[in-house]
């Protein structure tokens, strides 16, 4: 069944305050949703115009809707759904009386800037796909309403920081409350990683505007790759603060340690920028030195998900033996796999079996040119958002909206075959495109025919694979629609309202020293470990002699 | 802090593994000359079909069984589209853009880079296999992306 | 409240180091999967 207890306190205010707080919260998720649903039937008809099923007309082409997929999967679903998820768990694990305003602030800038880079993208100014490399120069909009989206993610930041200086203020000597203190690690790590980005708007806004004439094709890649890859740790934190808090709750059991999930998490602040050059691990103008220096970091980030894939068995292992189940196979069968709060991360956490190991391989040094840019890429990068990442988010949204609205969940079973349905069809999807990219496939493409060539013959019949596994996930996408909308709408308030809590720390865990709750000195050699492993790399970008390039509109 | 000892092993584990992943590479990219394409050279965007050796796109022989092979990207083609070159031999591919980011693979090899304007990208390959392989754009680069393609023909 | 209680070392976790082994031997036998083919084909 859903979720444990929480103690709602019996005094009016907090109430009040809770009542607000669930609006704001549900504002994130529903705003998550709908680019989810919007992105997937984009990526639909990709899927299909890859197969060759259907030609996207030009007014409407492949490339503008792939622009829009990226961006409403990897920065508006995510994001808004991480802001969301990680607000609850700040509020609900520090409760008291508090004003929302800051809250509201972040989401509306945020929707602001979203709305407009969506328009700017739907109506073809922007057809620059989600990573945005210059040249390529869209219009100021699009620019202008990324840079809103990130700006108003700070205001949520700021809010979840203030509520983590007000708690130690009043309980000194006492451990920063184990889900807000992950979402305040994450958060320190997101401001560290969105300099990068903001830093390459400065360069572009004007850029696009026309107050300069040339942009700096290598540092603006840099810039965005410093910002690139903790964006999906990001996501990532946002899925492990599911699996080592919320997920324990399903089967009655407790979090395996309190003191190593936040050294995981504080692992995954200092390691995850320190890493950007694994992306440009083909990139001329920057030496073989620096990136084998970011290949080396990007083994050590992998530690602390070595961590918690030990934490998160170790806390079914613990919970399975109470009830008297041993050994691997009988933990296996135990688990609650018949509850979508469950089964949506566990099934997130096999797909990341593929992702992990993908990801291995891609920073590999050498062993990316076997893989950059093809379309063994985009596999890796789908199971990995699209299975540990979202899968963990649609659960938890499983006892989210409920404890949110006040309302059951509507048709639990079809919530349950959703998870389910996404899991199939994304091994499927994923699986192909990596065959794909092994054969030599390459990305962003609208189609794979190359006129008949003989060297891209085998590519053809991974994508209709590929599309078959992408239609099973659209149709995923539908029913957790159904879910969240019906959970909504129903009519009846739930006589006992649902609840949602987080897991309780194993009785027989030592105490967590108190160094890790130090976020702020952890955040400042979080930026000392990102400098050293940037100074270099861009020291010789800039120092180097080279040329800006022209903006060009390609389509 | 307590560790589990069964962190401890498998922690242990993880790392020695890791680490005969970094040795194993590193090991390649010192003897074996497995190293990714890192070129540092610039070169003006605007100049390329000025400046040797871009000047004259196409394969030029350095004795027998080496060649160079100079390359110009640009939506939505490459510069010479076809090459021919005899079994056997090692190629050096140069090349840059005139435009927008593109990328250089040619699948089922190890020859893949990006190519950016203002930078030359090289890569060489020993084509030890007889056949046509195809030479791809693998970065998005506009309207067209999906048709820039060329060909090597290995006689 | 946290007891302490005997070291958690002594509680034993054969599934879980199961899982986790079975984990890293797919990792090992894929990579080295992966370094033949960058042999073949550089």
């Amino acid at each position: 069944m859903l979720a444990g207890r929480i103690d709602v306190p019996s005094d009016f205010a907090i109430r009040f305050s809770v009542a607000k707080e669930n609006l704001l919260v549900l504002a994130h998720i529903y705003t998550a949703t709908a680019a989810l649903t919007l992105g997937a039937l984009f990526g639909l008809l990709q899927g299909f115009a890859r197969a060759n099923w259907i030609v996207m007309p030009a007014e409407f082409d492949y490339y503008r809707v792939l622009t829009a997929h990226g961006v409403l999967m990897a920065l508006v679903f995510t994001t808004f759904f991480i802001t969301g998820l990680l607000t609850f768990a700040t509020y609900r694990s520090i409760p008291r009386v508090r004003s929302v305003r800051l809250g509201w602030i972040g989401y509306s800038v945020m929707l602001f800037g979203t709305v407009m880079a969506t328009i700017a993208i739907v109506s073809g100014n922007a057809t620059v796909l989600y990573t945005f490399y210059a040249p390529l120069k869209a219009h100021p909009s699009f620019y202008f309403g990324a840079t809103l989206l990130i700006a108003g993610t700070w205001f949520i930041a700021a809010d979840i920081f203030l509520n983590v200086a007000w708690w130690m203020k009043n309980n000194a000597k006492t451990r920063i409350p184990l889900p807000a203190f992950l979402a305040a690690t994450t958060f320190v790590m997101w401001i560290i990683a969105t300099l990068g980005v903001v830093l390459e708007m400065l360069l572009l806004i004007p850029w696009s505007l026309g107050w300069t004439s040339g942009i700096d094709v290598g540092l603006t890649r840099m810039l965005f790759w410093y910002f690139g890859h903790p964006l999906v740790y990001f996501w990532i934190m946002g899925a492990y603060l599911i699996w080592y808090t919320v997920v324990p709750t399903t089967y009655k059991g407790t979090v395996f340690s309190d003191s190593l999930t936040r050294l995981s998490f504080i692992m995954l602040l200092l390691l995850s920028t320190p890493v950007g050059l694994h992306h440009q691990f083909l990139d001329p103008g920057i030496s073989a030195t620096w990136k084998w220096l970011h290949a080396l970091n990007t083994y050590a980030v992998v530690i602390p998900s070595f961590m918690t894939a030990f934490a998160i068995f170790a806390s079914f292992e613990i919970a399975a033996r109470k009830q008297g189940k041993r050994g691997f196979l009988a933990v296996i069968r135990w688990l609650p796999w018949g509850n979508p709060v469950f089964s949506g991360p566990a099934l997130g956490m096999l797909l990341f079996i593929f992702g992990g190991f993908g990801g291995i391989v891609n920073t590999s040094y050498s062993m990316d040119v076997l893989v950059h840019n093809t379309m063994w890429i985009v596999g890796h990068f789908h199971v990995t958002v699209g299975g540990p990442v979202a899968l963990s988010f649609i659960g938890a949204a499983y006892g989210l909206v409920p404890a949110l609205t006040g309302r059951k969940l509507f048709a639990p079973k079809l919530a349950l075959v959703q998870t389910y349905v996404w899991f199939v069809g994304m091994l499927l999807m994923s699986t192909s495109m990596h065959i794909a990219g092994l054969l030599g496939s390459p990305r962003r493409t609208s189609d794979v025919t190359y006129f008949g060539a003989a060297g891209a013959q085998t590519w053809h019949p991974e994508m209709v694979t590929a599309a078959a596994g992408g239609a099973l996930l659209f149709i995923s996408i539908l029913m957790f629609v159904i879910v969240a909308v019906g959970t909504r709408f129903r009519d009846e308030v739930a006589d006992e309202r649902p609840q949602f809590s987080f897991a309780p720390v194993d009785d027989a865990a030592a105490p967590t020293p108190p160094i890790f709750d130090k976020l702020v000195g952890w955040g400042v050699l979080a930026i000392g470990l990102a400098v050293l492993a940037y100074v270099g790399p861009i020291h010789d970008q800039l120092s180097q002699p080279h040329f800006l390039a022209p903006g060009m509109r390609t389509w | 802090m307590h560790v589990h000892k069964a962190e401890k092993i498998w922690i242990a584990f993880g790392v020695a593994m890791l680490a005969v992943f970094l040795a194993t590479i590193t090991t390649a990219a010192v003897v074996e000359g497995f190293v990714p394409p890192s070129h540092i050279q610039s070169i003006d965007p605007a100049k390329v079909a000025q400046t040797p050796p871009f000047d004259k796109p196409g394969l030029h022989k350095l004795a027998d069984g080496a060649y160079e092979a100079y390359y110009v990207a640009h939506i939505f083609a490459f510069e010479p589209q076809h090459l021919t070159v005899p079994v056997g031999s090692k190629v050096t591919f140069y090349v840059t853009s005139t435009d927008v980011v593109h990328g250089f693979s040619i699948p089922e090899t190890g020859v893949n880079t990006m190519v950016e304007p203002g930078w030359v990208s090289t890569v060489s390959h020993v084509f030890s296999k007889r056949g046509t392989y195809l030479l791809v754009c693998n970065e998005y680069c506009g309207v067209a992306h999906q048709t820039m393609a060329g060909s090597v023909e290995v006689k | 409240m946290s007891r302490n209680l005997l070291p958690r070392g002594d509680e034993p976790l054969p599934a879980t180091l199961t899982f986790v082994f079975i984990l890293g031997t797919l990792i090992v036998i894929g990579w080295f999967g992966m370094f033949a083919l960058l042999q073949a084909r550089w």
